[in-house]
């Protein structure tokens, strides 16, 4: 099994090359596009299966590229969160490719479908690159690329809106970098290394934290522009509103997700234990605003897309919040909440998407009564808007339980109150929605029938997770407990 | 214990999958969604008889991992097992019933659907064996309840709905908060029988937490204003089911949290009086607002706010006596399943009425005694039920909790205990003379010459609930030892407290003294009610809890709203048709039932004008006056600083981000305001 420890190399550098052999064969070979990263991300989901089984039965491990030891080589740190990330990104990445097939098509010249598939594995392999590298430069250079492709796909469409927004986003996208950037120069200088390891052990040695300090909050505060999260979110309802659909649900169920999870590789892989009290209570202080915030936007929204996004601004609160209570439950309601967001925003998406491909609605006043003409498809988004809302037996359900009992047994009231108060109100949001679209008559008298099947089978398949982590939610525990309690070992 | 875990998940889970089933089926054909329909709930029904029947002994426990503190754990033992066999006997009443009811609606699929899963939901809070799962499906049922209580989709359905989702997602949200609280003290959440090691204003906290969001269920004053908008506007099956099954579930959950939190035998004379006082202005209040109604489904929907009122004030009577209180508790349990029993049946003989004349105002009703025998004779058992006459199953329960109340002491606020509750058994039983004289005495207006009694299917339905209203009656105390005694053994109460209410006299002199006061209080109200149109009296709108909440509501989506003047717009209104109507009529109390001169029709119309003139007057100045006043601090000072801060450029989306601020600000001060109370409370 020792072919096992080169995958997540493989991981990174697959999809990158698949995307650049996808820009040279555009000249002779404009359809082969799909199946090339639909196989790319087949190879993605069976080899973070086998990363899976390797780590659980043996644990977190550390590979280094070519053999060269860490001063010189490039370190790749396996532990089971970040295997945990690498089976939702390869499930979400799968699902997203599968459905843009017939979406793109409909959306996109027929020129630029090539470079939206090329653009697309460049964001997966770089998510992956994120999420396994060892030390932060070149996490850095991962997250440039990351952020790159990603305005490329906001914009892809070409119209004045999209371009906006993913200026915009561009504007964001930059300034977040160059804080990682700044963060990273502030933490060589004093301990002259960038290893998550070496970092770790250096910080212990010193007697004067400021400069530390000052490090980490920059990059803290460029993964709070990364996961929107209030005062920084205001790119995010735009960017994520105005993209195709798929490429929406790739952004708002992973990227921002990618953001929260670049927070917990800063505060507990590499440098654990060295923010004072105001630092964190500020944090919470700001993510609690953005949850309730969030809900707020998204309860007076009309464009369902763009309410989805503003959704998504209170939802990665709550996996955000949960990094900050330094608990056991706090963490573990943060790892679920990630899921619980790839899973059912990624699902929402794609149905918003599903009723644009059939009749090109965008407004909530538009989709009166659609839920009569497309059962199905509405019946899966109204699982996804279920387990956004925290309903019992959906993971958005367990997964808001464990942060609120993690506040509650901190004794943090503040955040108790935004937490119950962002739950309810997402559940008035939720419920607006879930009225107008099966419960009013409808206004128009066109005829609108049901997804084809390749968009209404993923769809189905991320209903269907979002249920299953809901009624089983040890299924994730498998990864997620050990790994929770391993990186809590570091705070000590 | 396989074969138990599987009865359990068949019983749960088969009308959970039946509903998507009856769904898909229903776009079939509906002939074949009816029978699928009906065999699901009768199987379950079967089921849970023998369910029953393991229930004897020690209370079985059985589920799966599910949190890593916590499992989704099923408990068999009497009590759940009796309601859940309660429960299962009504739905398939109800669902018999419906297929005719429903015969010409549309949606008819989604109602099955959701009825069933409320099915599932509901037999899930009942056997639920720790406060995660009970939670879990508590919230399933207050969701898919909503599509039975708008499946009209109508404004007014719309609005009750809206109203109905909102209190219980409050509620849900103190119930939750309450769970985590015991969860955090006690170290897990299981029931328990009464937490031992921590002081009693948490133990208070937790159960006040607990009580709110069971009691928006349970329809509790003053946390009941969703319940007479939303159980009259559901079709007549679905509100027999939420007043007659649903309503319970609140109920059962305070009495499972009390009990968890403060032991069966520990007295706690604060929060027994408390809950005391609450049982009785819910009776007491409720039951007057029921004898001015003149909906007669509306009527039963207080009815059983009333009833409910009943029940926690046994329990607050149990909880206020500690050892003693078995019998309050006893009498509590019983009453459940009582008003489980003829409330339905009202509500689905009302229902029959309204399927046949198309009418539901009782005033213009009339003489079906002779067209309808048999709804009419099952109306008049039910009603002799809810009333507590002798022979029916309403007198037990209520003498075995009026005995209770007699535990209490004598004297004082107890003796005022004991008249309130006298008088509302009298009005109790004048507002069903009411019903019953209105509706089926008298003479018939001609339009309904050629009336018939309801269909066979509908007919099943309340004669199955009737005869049970009836049986229980006669064998109240077959029914005490089977049922009640095991199920008080269950919750805790031990040997000494058990062996002195083995068995229980209900047939004291004291008793039947009382029983003839209320009746004789019942008829005096309703002969001076109906002599000097007593009952057609309304109250000034400002003096219920619904008008605040409304206007609470309404000021709330001011705020956000700059452009609106929405209040501007109803107050003005109100004043001009207040004027013209003086003008007019004077003292007229037809005119205007529904709408926003509800202010007029009132105590104070009988006696001055001026009194009205001036409250009308000064509430128009005050809530200008602050609302002025609001604006003008949230659209000035705190937006320039929003606009500072935010990176909008368009003036449209400047609006919109003004919008959200003024929302947030309010909400976080309210936030901020609940943080500080609860940490100085918890402290």
């Amino acid at each position: 099994m020792s072919f096992v420890l080169h995958l997540p190399v493989l991981m990174v550098a697959v999809p990158i090359a698949v995307a650049v052999l996808i820009s040279v064969l555009l000249t002779f070979k404009r359809n082969i596009a799909f199946v090339l990263s639909v196989l790319t991300m087949i190879f993605c989901l069976i080899s973070s299966l086998f990363l899976m089984v390797k780590v659980i039965t043996e644990g977190s491990f550390v590979y280094y590229v070519s053999d060269w030891p860490p001063p010189w080589g490039i370190e790749i740190f396996i532990d089971r969160l970040s295997v945990y990330m690498l089976l939702l990104i390869a499930i979400v990445g799968l699902i997203s490719i599968i459905y843009s097939e017939l979406y793109i098509k409909k959306v996109l010249d027929h020129q630029k479908i090539p470079f939206y598939y090329m653009l697309v594995l460049f964001l997966i392999g770089s998510i992956v690159g994120f999420v396994i590298s060892g030390d932060i430069f070149n996490m850095f250079i991962f997250f440039e690329i990351l952020s790159l492709s990603s305005y490329s796909l906001v914009a892809i469409s070409g119209d004045r809106e999209a371009l906006r927004a993913g200026f915009r986003y561009l504007v964001m996208g930059i300034v977040s970098s160059l804080f990682i950037l700044l963060g990273l120069g502030f933490i060589y200088s004093v301990t002259g290394t960038l290893n998550f390891t070496q970092i770790a052990l250096r910080v212990k040695e010193l007697s004067d934290l400021t400069v530390i300090q000052t490090g980490a909050l920059l990059l803290i505060v460029a993964f709070i522009i990364e996961a929107a999260i209030f005062p920084l979110h205001v790119w995010l309802p735009k960017a994520h509103g105005k993209a195709p659909a798929p490429v929406s649900a790739l952004l708002s169920g992973l990227v921002i997700g990618i953001g929260v999870f670049g927070m917990i590789k800063v505060v507990y892989y590499i440098l654990p234990g060295v923010y004072p009290v105001s630092f964190v209570v500020f944090f919470r202080g700001l993510i609690s605003v953005g949850i309730i915030l969030g809900a707020i936007f998204a309860l007076f929204e009309n464009d369902l897309k763009i309410l989805l996004a503003q959704s998504s601004i209170s939802q990665i609160g709550f996996a955000a919040i949960g990094v900050f209570f330094f608990s056991y439950s706090g963490l573990m309601g943060s790892m679920l909440q990630l899921l619980n967001h790839a899973f059912a925003k990624s699902a929402l998406f794609l149905g918003a998407g599903a009723v644009i491909y059939k009749t090109g609605f965008r407004n909530l006043d538009e989709m009166k009564g659609i839920g009569k003409r497309m059962p199905i498809t509405m019946g899966f988004f109204a699982i996804g808007l279920a387990s956004i809302a925290s309903i019992p037996m959906t993971c958005g359900f367990v997964s808001k339980y464990y942060l609120c009992l993690a506040a509650i047994k901190q004794g943090l009231w503040g955040s108790v109150g935004a937490i119950l108060l962002g739950g309810f109100l997402s559940l008035l949001y939720c419920l607006r929605i879930i009225s107008c679209i099966f419960f009013e008559k409808p206004d128009s008298k066109v005829e609108v029938k049901e997804a084809p099947l390749k968009m209404l089978l993923p769809l189905g398949v991320l209903a269907f997770l979002t249920i299953f982590f809901g009624v089983f939610p040890r299924a994730a525990f498998v990864l997620i407990e050990p790994g929770v309690k391993e990186i809590l070992g570091f705070l000590r | 214990m396989f074969f138990q875990f599987v009865l359990l998940a068949t019983i749960i889970l088969l009308p959970l999958f039946g509903a998507g089933l009856v769904y898909w089926v229903s776009s079939k054909s509906a002939m074949l969604r009816n029978y699928l329909a009906a065999s699901l709930t009768i199987v379950t029904l079967i089921l849970t008889s023998i369910l029953y029947c393991f229930s004897k002994g020690e209370a079985i426990v059985v589920g799966y991992p599910f949190l890593s503190f916590a499992e989704i754990r099923f408990s068999i033992n009497p009590m759940s097992a009796l309601l859940a066999f309660l429960t299962a006997f009504i739905w398939t009443a109800a669902t018999l019933y419906s297929f005719t009811y429903l015969k010409s609606s549309s949606n008819q699929g989604r109602f099955y659907a959701f009825l069933l899963l409320a099915f599932s939901a509901n037999l899930g809070v009942f056997l639920a064996g720790n406060f995660l799962t009970l939670f879990i499906f508590f919230e399933i049922l207050g969701i898919s309840a909503y599509p039975l209580i708008v499946h009209n989709e109508d404004k007014k359905a719309f609005k009750a709905g809206a109203k109905y989702l909102v209190m219980v997602f409050l509620g849900d949200i103190a119930l939750l908060m309450g769970i985590l609280l015991y969860c955090k003290v006690t170290g897990n959440i299981d029931f328990a029988t009464g937490i031992k090691g921590t002081s009693e204003y948490i133990k208070f906290i937790i159960f006040a937490l607990m009580g709110i969001g069971f009691g928006v269920k349970a329809g509790v004053i003053p946390f009941h204003i969703w319940l007479p908008d939303a159980h009259p506007v559901a079709p007549t099956p679905a509100s027999a089911l939420l007043s007659g099954v649903m309503i319970k579930v609140g109920v059962y959950g305070i009495i499972r949290s009390l009990f968890s939190i403060f032991g069966p035998e520990q007295s706690s004379i604060v929060v027994g009086s408390i809950v005391i006082w609450v049982g009785i202005i819910t009776m007491l209040v409720a039951v007057f607002m029921a004898l001015l109604q003149e909906n007669a489904k509306k009527m039963l929907a207080y009815h059983s706010i009333s009833q409910m009122g009943y029940i926690v004030l046994g329990v607050g009577c149990a909880a206020y006596l500690g050892v003693e209180g078995a019998l309050a508790l006893g009498g509590s349990m019983y009453h459940i399943v009582n008003h489980a029993l003829f409330k339905s049946c009202l509500f689905l003989t009302v229902g029959a009425v309204y399927y046949r004349t198309g009418e539901l105002n009782m005033y213009k009703l009339g003489g079906l005694v002779k067209k309808m025998p048999i709804v009419a004779f099952c109306t008049l058992v039910a009603s002799l039920g809810i009333s507590g006459v002798p022979l029916f199953n309403g007198y037990a329960s209520k003498t075995l909790i009026h005995q209770a109340l007699a535990h209490l002491g004598h004297g004082g606020w107890v003796g005022l205990v004991n008249v309130l509750f006298i008088v509302t058994c009298g009005g109790t039983i004048a507002s069903f003379i009411k019903l019953f004289t209105l509706v089926f005495l008298g003479r018939a207006p001609k339009k309904y010459e050629k009336v018939k009694d309801a269909s066979s299917s509908m007919l099943v339905g309340i004669m199955a609930l009737a005869i049970m209203v009836f049986a229980l009656g006669i064998f109240p105390g077959r029914f005490w030892t089977f049922f009640i005694l095991p199920l008080l053994k269950h919750l805790g109460y031990t040997g000494t407290a058990l062996s002195s209410i083995r068995t229980v006299n209900i047939l004291t002199l004291h008793d039947i003294q009382s029983l003839v006061i209320s009746l004789a209080v019942g008829i005096f109200i309703f002969t001076v009610g109906t002599r000097y149109g007593l009952f057609h009296l309304r109250f000034p709108r400002w003096f219920g809890v619904n008008y605040w909440f409304e206007q609470f509501a309404l000021g709330v989506y001011f705020l956000l709203h700059e452009e609106s003047h929405l209040i501007e717009m109803h107050t003005s209104r109100a004043t001009r048709e207040i004027k013209e109507m003086i003008a007019k009529k004077g003292r007229s109390t037809e005119a205007l039932i529904e709408g926003e001169s509800y202010v007029l029709r009132s105590l104070i119309f009988i006696s001055k004008r001026h009194v009205k003139k001036i409250y009308l007057r000064v509430e128009t100045y005050i809530v200008a006056r602050a609302n002025y006043i609001i604006k003008s601090l949230w659209s000035g000072f705190l937006a320039k600083t929003y606009r500072s801060l935010s990176a909008s450029e368009t003036k449209k989306e400047f609006n919109l981000y003004i919008e959200d601020l003024n929302f947030s600000i309010f909400l976080i001060l309210f936030l901020l305001v609940l943080c500080f109370v609860s940490i100085k409370l918890i402290g």
